[in-house]
């Protein structure tokens, strides 16, 4: 990536920059500019006179601590403190497209979006590269201005300093002479053991807003003359909107317009509650759906479809002979049911637009697909139009569709005024994307020492990635849906890859395929995508062929895994750390391993289990190597948020569907976990140098089969579908 | 109208007294730290002080709550240096935020009420939801708070 030097001249319009500084951007693709040429891009590290450091990052906070990690990376090459950090947000910007989803899907998705746990991997070394750029232009600028060679300039907190006459100058004072110098191409990065803030608890900098309540959400936008609203969905899937009875709603104080979509009203009002009570009075008259839409036609559906033939996704050896000279064949099936992202902060957005310009403002995991919807809206040109992406209250995957953003925009070009829409609870659950269905049929060969010989494995369920408008290569070529399959063998069977089997498990005669079955409940990217649902199926399974073929389940994996020392070295951690096979009496184990995007992971959860089938969860111990870890805080939350995510799944609701409409509607019919439901949680992350993995969602797929192989260690009852019912135990 | 007594300051709204006091404070008064999550006092995002005591704003009206002392996360302390806050930041609480404020509030009046709260009490004392799964966190930085204030006095 190349740094280049952004023309001053141009944000000199913008307060901030009204002082001079020095302002840099990423630029792979822009060319070193002229002066006045192309410059109406915003800048994303700006240092003020002030030296105060404004950092605009690609990834949308949250939770995660994006924003933390990325101004740490640039912190430790510009050798400043984190207190000189003033001013961090997520920019929509050009430079900012993803090069992790371009390179795996040959560029049918080049837009900026946060998900799929790899904006570390995607953003690391540029954030790094950025901070050594600008500390490079400063040490420079001091050399010239004391007409010293540039050798004996040191940066160091903020300050450059000159070793030999003990002078220094601060960052502030230098960086309008700094912005007038060329960026190095390639300046020096530091090694590891030179990291000063990297692979440390530094605290996280958006903590102190979030504990004052000041912290900006989607929900907290306000400007001035904003109106508020709320939308009401058709609740049956698949149903048109024909009209609305809205005499009632437009009857409640303060509600002042209902505007029907396709598929939903707006009720816009002087308040969301005025908002929230005239949907409750409004009426819509619908036609189609599919009112015969259930749970049980769904898994009917899945069984029959279980006789088709599928799409191969992974393929190793002879399954078939080898399934033939097994000494024992065993048939397995596995079911996960849909689950919600029910994320704190129900869907909203905000915007605001006339003939001139849109701004919309929205708690996003893509400000490009944002800028997308409003630009189908408003019919204005992008340059016209600007995103700014808030603070989320948690994402999961469901922030990164842009339906939500449609609302707003309409109400705001229908009524001139700014409009803020916040979802309800109901409508949020209800309307969701969710986790999709599926049913795995999982069939081990075993020899006779009880090793498995060769598996066959149907992944039947929806393709997910179907619906997206920018049909991602590994469906449209290989007809099968990475989204879904991947866990399972998968091997990263993406577009311009051959797919490396080479760190999984060495079964050696292996065939996994995958047969589409779509249903008209829309589904979409739930924490940890395919490999909740595949995860579950396969480390069940194993666990099944454990005790089938008399192993203790670390011992098979390691025989598995002897090829693959990142893993071994887990799993050894791992059974050390959690005392496996030391369980205290009424106390059961069950452990789980996982390789997700190149974290390597393992959980032992301990559990006891009452006559009654209430399952208690003691201790959860979770060893992960995710390769360099930037941040060990922020690292250990995501993994300890991450188990309690899949933990909720494994103990608590799901998502229904009868009569073609979902039957859940808030927290009271689909329960969370709680704080007294909380285990202990032990997280210890294994320390190297090797190329970073994902943390975001590497926590949620191991818990739910740890949790049921413990619980058949308690009862000699195996379970085949979460959440666990307790009636399933007694 | 209606008066309200929001940390310390009176507001004279022109609201019905059946509008909800979480709508009020985000809507009309534009204290936007206390949150909606689900509406019915489920998961307590939207938890308050009306004096001494955690409410559920979702659930109260404003004409309820007419004349009380009502505290919202931005009238906790300022500067957020009440030790609940410092104990927060200690322990690296938070994760998407959201739910934080609520948690606060619930943790400071369990706090007034239990000094030394036990787990089992922070069990039963803590019920607010947290998507993020930042409950280990929230114990260790209710402990600490504890500790904290036992020094102080």
């Amino acid at each position: 990536m190349r740094i280049v030097q952004l023309n001053r001249r141009d944000f000199l319009k913008s307060s901030i920059l009204a002082g001079g500084g020095l302002v840099l951007g990423l630029s792979g693709f822009a060319k070193l500019t002229k002066a006045g040429a192309d410059s109406s891009l915003p800048p994303y590290l700006y240092i003020a006179p002030d030296g105060g450091i404004h950092l605009g990052v690609p990834s949308a906070e949250m939770g995660q601590g994006i924003h933390t990690t990325l101004a740490m990376l640039l912190a430790e090459e510009l050798e400043v403190e984190m207190s000189q950090i003033h001013h961090i947000e997520t920019l929509h910007h050009p430079d900012f497209k993803h090069p992790t989803f371009r390179e795996w899907t040959n560029s049918a998705i080049n837009f900026q979006i946060t998900g799929g746990s790899v904006s570390i991997r995607a953003w690391h070394l540029p954030f790094r590269k950025l901070g050594a750029t600008a500390r490079e232009l400063l040490q420079a600028a001091a050399a010239r201005k004391w007409d010293l060679p540039v050798a004996e300039c040191r940066a160091r907190n903020g300050r450059i300093e000159h070793s030999g006459t003990g002078r220094s100058l601060g960052y502030g004072e230098l960086s309008v002479s700094a912005s007038r110098l060329n960026p190095p191409e390639n300046p020096p990065l530091k090694s590891p053991e030179q990291f000063r803030l990297l692979g440390r608890a530094i605290p996280r900098w958006d903590t102190r807003g979030k504990v004052k309540g000041t912290a900006v959400f989607g929900t907290d936008v306000d400007l001035p003359g904003m109106l508020y609203g709320t939308v009401k969905h058709c609740v049956v899937c698949g149903e048109k909107l024909t009209g609305v009875d809205d005499a009632k709603a437009k009857a409640v104080p303060g509600v002042i317009a209902i505007i029907p979509l396709e598929d939903q009203a707006v009720v816009v009002a002087d308040s969301t509650w005025a908002a929230m009570q005239g949907a409750k009075e409004l009426t819509l008259h619908t036609s189609g759906g599919h009112k015969d839409l259930s749970d049980e036609n769904i898994i009917e559906q899945f069984r029959s479809d279980l006789a088709k033939t599928g799409v191969p996704v992974a393929h190793r050896g002879d399954p078939a002979t080898a399934m033939a000279k097994a000494i024992r064949v065993m048939e397995l099936e596995y079911e996960s049911p849909m689950q919600a992202h029910a994320a704190m902060e129900p869907l909203c957005a905000t915007a605001s637009v006339t003939p001139e310009g849109c701004e919309v403002w929205a708690p996003t995991q893509s400000s490009d697909f944002a800028m997308m919807m409003a630009m189908g809206v408003t019919e204005l040109s992008p340059e016209k139009i600007k995103v700014h992406t808030t603070y989320l209250g948690g994402g999961f995957g469901r922030k990164v569709e842009y339906d939500f953003i449609t609302a707003p925009l309409v109400a705001s070009k229908v009524l001139g005024k700014p409009v803020k829409i916040t979802w309800t609870r109901e409508e949020d659950t209800r309307h969701d994307f969710f986790r999709p269905p599926f049913l795995i049929h999982m069939q081990f060969g075993l020899d006779v020492h009880g090793m498995p010989l060769g598996l066959r494995t149907k992944l039947v369920g929806p393709a997910v990635s179907r619906r997206w408008q920018m049909p991602p290569p590994w469906l449209e070529e290989n007809g099968y849906d990475w989204v879904v399959t991947i866990g399972m063998f998968d091997g990263y069977n993406l577009p311009n890859r051959t797919p490396d089997l080479s760190k999984a498990y060495a079964i050696p005669n292996l065939q996994v395929d995958f047969v589409p079955s779509d249903i008209q409940v829309p589904t979409g990217a739930w924490r940890s995508i395919g490999t909740s649902h595949n995860t579950f199926a396969l480390e069940s399974s194993l666990d099944e062929v454990s005790h089938a073929g008399g192993h203790d389940p670390f011992e098979l994996r390691k025989k598995l895994l002897d090829h693959n020392p990142r893993a071994l070295a887990v799993l050894d951690r791992s059974a050390e750390l959690s005392g496996w096979g030391k369980a205290p009496d009424g106390r059961f184990q069950g452990m789980s391993y996982a390789d997700y995007l190149e974290t390597y992971q393992v959980q032992v959860v301990e559990v006891s289990v009452s006559k009654r089938g209430k399952i208690t969860v003691h201790k959860i111990t979770c060893v992960v190597d995710c390769g360099q870890v930037f941040n060990s805080h922020i690292a250990k939350q995501q993994l300890e948020g991450g188990i309690l995510f899949g933990l909720t799944a494994a103990l608590k609701g799901e998502i229904n569907v009868q009569k073609g409409q979902i039957v859940q509607s808030n927290y009271d019919d689909y329960p969370m976990l709680k704080l007294k439901d909380t285990p202990e949680i032990i997280v210890h992350l294994i320390e190297n140098h090797e190329p970073p993995g994902g943390l975001g969602e590497a926590g949620t797929p191991l818990i739910g089969p740890a949790v049921a192989n413990a619980v058949f260690a308690a009862t000699g009852k195996r379970v085949r579908r979460l959440p666990i019912k307790r009636n399933d135990l007694v | 109208m209606t008066r309200l007594k929001i940390n310390g300051k009176q507001y004279t709204l022109n609201l019905e007294p059946d509008t909800p006091l979480l709508w009020a404070l985000r809507d009309t008064v534009n204290l936007t730290g206390t949150k909606y999550g689900c509406g019915i006092q489920q998961c307590g995002a939207c938890t308050v002080l009306i004096g001494k005591r955690p409410v559920r704003s979702c659930g109260i009206t404003v004409g309820e709550v007419a004349g009380k002392d009502i505290t919202t996360i931005e009238g906790l302390s300022p500067e957020s240096r009440h030790p609940v806050q410092k104990a927060w930041i200690a322990e690296q609480v938070p994760q998407c935020g959201y739910c934080q404020s609520g948690q606060i509030m619930a943790a400071v009046s369990l706090l007034e009420r239990k000094p030394n709260p036990t787990d089992k009490e922070i069990d039963r004392g803590m019920l607010n939801l947290c998507r993020c799964g930042t409950y280990t966190r929230v114990r260790k930085a209710i402990h600490r708070a504890a500790e904290m204030m036992k020094e102080v006095s």
